[in-house]
């Protein structure tokens, strides 16, 4: 927070209290003359504070986190730092209050305008010497072609060019099957599982940030955002759709296990569940009532938009001015075939465009990366970071296509090996196959994130295990020539 | 060998059961069929007899704290509490207050805490304890239950945090569980041993099933943001209940660790056992059944607790969902956690301090300096992790070095694979003595060790 103590805020805070009243007052009585405090709303900037505070004064300096402010209180200036997570809106001088150059804001191209939505004005970001942003796409395989290293690198590059904002384009591929047989899933596919691969991930964009000096600003796009690939937007605070954008294929946690073992022990299976995913969307700042429609078929959930803001409730609609998201999907409330072919399926809730935009998760809809600048505030001062995040994506994904191809290629060229003939022939066999088998370990420590720790140890483990008793076979082999000699 | 397990999380694995922990275990009556329960335990958390010479802080959840205040602020009380010489000091926020006895109040004169003024020394910081800053260090208790987040470097790790002059250990959990005889250890040693010596505090990111059980002993529960916290229900093989007597010690267990930690015991129930009524004949045990709910005091804030729905808040079951696991935004509301921090430094506030002297150094992939004691514990991760996946090589290689002994038809051959097979079973001998728990999961003991001494000395005959 600021570097002015409390009683200086207490002071401020009436003071421009008093001046945003003005300024409202005026506006209800519709006075066309421009009052005094509309004046400094104009010829000054003002901070509006999430706790109802606003200060007015001149922002000296900002970046993506901070906002270096002065003011003056009772005719004494002071000068404070300010956390932009503090403020809920940063209203700009039109003109600045010294006479200076004119902000950007107020620079914009015509031709510029035909881009945005009618009558919106473009927010300004931070645009000291531009405002640098980077973008990746995450497309392919959750978990597979989308996994931490990649991710881990592209944002190491972002960081280390100097990026302001990172815009992550999120584009999961839904389909299944391998990749040249591939179809689309049926809508009321889901892989809710998916999500622990989505925690090796999520850190990534959230507590990682923290360790270091500028952390970007982490924007997600979302463009198909399902199974795993849904909880990685949730755990960032800003998020935009494309209009064809989609959230969600996460809806089977209470079908995860059918029939087996106890219902206690299920129901422990999906509590520690739920609870995971909802950390993810706490650290985001989503609603869990949303995630949990999203994730559970009982649970019913309705909206309605009383002062047009989202308002959720746990049950059915009892009004018209109520709408259903998800029913409890039992009996007659189950989704119908034709329901689902159709996308109109509502035992759980898949978030599109409109609908996430409606309920708050998403800012916006954009459809190309000049809107979401736009939308940004830095259509003008924004600089692209040289950015190596498709070569990184895509050779990740090559590579670990390959590493597959390699994988089942080497273990039918190590089975293949005849371990027979005469002690110098053996002793060559073992070697070759030995060395094959460490070939594999070596991809094995490249991709095994995939396949998760636990199971690429296992695997090293077993590859390990058939060395060594290569290793035991040629030490006594080799005994035996001695002996023989 | 019988097992069972509380594994949460991914892995569907078989985990072991401490029979021993059990049986060592004090049976008490079963569980009372009352209901309605308050959540005020009035278990002070350090009560020596001469109270009237000490300030005391009736909090409105029951406790009632004693020590010295050293701090008002509108409201907000520093309490400086002295635990076996070890002083520690607690920061009170007025919504938690009941009342502030003073000392030489003759226990009489009551004053509200948000009647307290500033004093004098209102401009002052909360006293450290050493005249400084609080010395703290972050010990992280990580992955499986008994084998990665154990018992054993948490207490090698004392001297280490001793030696570093640390008044304040921060307990950063993120596990989904594990085996069920971990809980007593790791408990007994919170309990007895770090909160005799130190402030312990814990801060969730995740702690299910024998997680949470195992942390449930602190009285001070920090979560992070996506924190979560319980989920406890025990189950072994493809996902079958412990069930019966076996159920019913482990609940009484877990009631007496409520206790330690001031904890309502009706919460830790609800994450054991689900709400539904016939949960009771599916488990084979006495009532009540894991049914939970909450009021709220609009007016001190004071949260009750109902081992049934009586309450205006049903906090099991929640979204069709039947068993109790806290998130943040909940854990807080219910003031089971005193808040929610998502860096040291939030977590520093909520703590009551200005300022705290993390001890270590920096290391890379970690947002708080790294301690000594805290390499221990990555170190112990690291090597159990390893020995953990490598231990069917370890097994083949001594089982490779027999059958070749077993096949060689000279005495001499024989003694080359017998001592080979040795060198071996020495390494595992190692292993299970550094690492007891993996022992007692793949079954190798003192008995285990004997066998295969005297199978390896009738090889050389």
């Amino acid at each position: 927070m600021g570097k002015i103590n409390g009683r200086w805020l207490a002071t401020l805070t009436l003071a421009t209290l008093a001046s945003v009243a003005g300024t409202y007052g005026s506006a209800l009585a519709g006075a066309p003359a421009m009052p005094r405090a509309a004046i400094t709303m104009v010829d000054e900037d003002t901070l509006i504070f999430k706790d109802g505070k606003v200060v007015t004064g001149k922002i000296l300096k900002e970046d993506a986190t901070t906002i270096k402010f002065k003011g003056s209180v009772g005719g004494i200036e002071f000068e404070a730092d300010y956390k932009k997570d503090d403020i809920l809106e940063i209203k700009r001088a039109k003109v600045d209050p010294k006479g200076e150059k004119p902000k950007p804001a107020d620079t914009k191209p015509a031709d510029d305008k035909s881009k945005a939505p009618a009558a919106k004005e473009e927010p300004v970001a931070p645009s000291e010497g531009g405002v640098k942003y980077y973008t990746m796409e995450l497309s392919g395989h959750f978990g597979w072609d989308i996994s931490q290293t990649p991710i881990r690198d592209c944002m190491k590059e972002a960081v280390k060019g100097g990026a302001d904002y990172v815009i992550v384009i999120m584009n999961n591929d839904w389909s299944q099957g391998p990749k040249e047989l591939s179809e689309d899933r049926k809508p009321e596919d889901a892989a809710f599982d998916e999500l622990f691969r989505a925690e090796d991930m999520d850190d990534i964009f959230s507590t990682d940030l923290r360790s270091y000096d500028k952390p970007p600003k982490v924007v997600f796009w979302v463009k198909r955002a399902m199974g795993g690939g849904a909880f990685l937007p949730l755990v960032c605070p800003t998020m935009y759709f494309s209009s064809d954008g989609k959230l969600g294929g996460i809806g089977n946690l209470t079908k995860l296990f059918g029939g087996t073992g106890d219902e206690v022990v299920r129901q422990k299976q999906y509590s520690l569940r739920l609870k995971h995913a909802e950390g993810i969307a706490n650290t985001g700042g989503y609603s869990i009532q949303l995630l949990r429609a999203m994730a559970i078929p009982e649970f019913v959930l309705t909206v309605a938009y009383p002062n047009g803001d989202p308002v959720l409730y746990e049950r059915m609609p009892e009004g018209p001015g109520e709408f259903l998201l998800t029913d409890d999907g039992m009996e007659a409330n189950s989704d119908t075939a034709k329901a689902l072919e159709a996308g109109e399926g509502n035992d759980v809730l898949t978030l599109t465009a409109k609908l996430a935009q409606d309920l708050r998760v998403s800012k916006g809809t954009v459809d190309d990366i000049d809107q979401l600048k736009f939308e940004l505030g830095i259509s003008r001062s924004g600089v692209e970071v040289k950015s190596r995040a498709k070569q990184i994506m895509e050779g990740w994904s090559k590579g670990l296509e390959q590493a597959m191809r390699d994988l089942r290629r080497l273990r039918g060229e190590a089975n293949a090996i005849q371990l027979g003939g005469d002690f110098t022939q053996r002793t060559r066999a073992r070697g070759q196959k030995k060395q094959i088998l460490q070939k594999m370990q070596g991809i094995l420590k490249k991709y095994g994130e995939v396949f998760g720790e636990e199971r690429r140890l296992g695997m090293d483990s077993d590859l390990q295990r058939e060395i060594d008793l290569l290793d035991h076979d040629q030490t006594l082999d080799l005994q035996q020539q001695r002996r023989k000699k | 060998m019988k097992c069972n397990g509380l594994l949460g999380g991914r892995a569907w694995l078989l985990v072991v059961s401490a029979a021993a922990l059990i049986a060592s275990l004090t049976l008490v009556s079963s569980p009372a069929g009352a209901p309605r329960a308050t959540a005020a335990v009035l278990t002070p958390v350090s009560a020596p007899a001469t109270i009237a010479d000490k300030d005391k802080v009736y909090l409105k959840d029951g406790r009632v704290l004693e020590g010295k205040i050293t701090k008002e602020l509108d409201g907000y009380v520093w309490l400086l509490q002295d635990s076996n010489g070890i002083t520690h000091e607690e920061f009170l926020k007025p919504g938690d207050i009941e009342k502030v006895v003073r000392a030489g109040d003759g226990g009489g004169a009551v004053k509200p805490a948000d009647d307290t003024k500033t004093d004098t020394k209102a401009a002052d910081k909360p006293k450290p304890p050493a005249g400084g800053a609080p010395r703290a260090a972050i010990l992280t208790m990580e992955e499986m239950v008994g084998i990665q987040m154990a018992a054993k470097p948490l207490k090698d790790a004392i001297p280490l945090l001793e030696k570093d002059g640390v008044n304040v250990v921060v307990l950063k959990v993120k596990s989904g569980g594990g085996m069920l005889l971990e809980i007593q250890r790791i408990s007994d040693v919170i309990h007895n041993e770090y909160k005799q010596r130190f402030r312990t505090v814990a801060w969730i990111e995740s702690a299910i099933s024998a997680a949470a059980m195992s942390s449930h002993c602190l009285e001070e529960i920090y979560f992070m943001p996506n924190g979560n916290y319980g989920a406890c229900t025990g189950w072994s093989g493809s996902l079958v209940a412990v069930k019966g007597r076996e159920l019913e010690r482990v609940l009484l267990d877990m009631e007496k660790i409520s206790a330690r930690g001031n904890h309502p015991k009706e919460i830790m129930r609800a994450m054991q056992i689900s709400g539904r009524d016939e949960v009771l004949t599916e488990l084979a045990i006495e009532p009540p059944s894991g049914k939970l709910s909450a009021d709220i005091d609009p007016a001190t804030g004071k949260v009750t607790w109902y081992q049934d729905h009586s309450g205006k808040y049903i906090l099991n079951p929640v979204a069709n969902i039947d068993i109790l696991t806290f998130n943040a935004p909940d854990a807080e509301k219910f003031m089971f956690s005193r808040g929610t921090a998502a860096t040291k430094e939030e977590l520093t506030k909520l703590m009551g301090y200005q300022e705290i002297e993390w001890v270590g150094k920096p290391k890379n992939g970690y947002a708080w300096p790294v301690s000594d004691a805290e390499e221990m514990q990555i170190k112990w991760r690291a090597e159990i992790t390893e020995a953990q996946a490598r231990l069917n090589e370890y097994f083949q290689k001594y089982g490779v070095a027999v059958q070749t002994a077993q096949s060689m038809q000279t005495k001499s051959d024989r003694a080359v694979w017998v001592a080979k097979a040795r060198g071996h079973l020495d390494f595992l001998r190692q292993l299970a003595k550094r690492f007891p728990n993996i022992g007692l999961m793949v079954g190798i003991n003192d008995d285990w060790f004997k066998e295969q001494e005297d199978m390896l000395r009738q090889l050389l005959r």
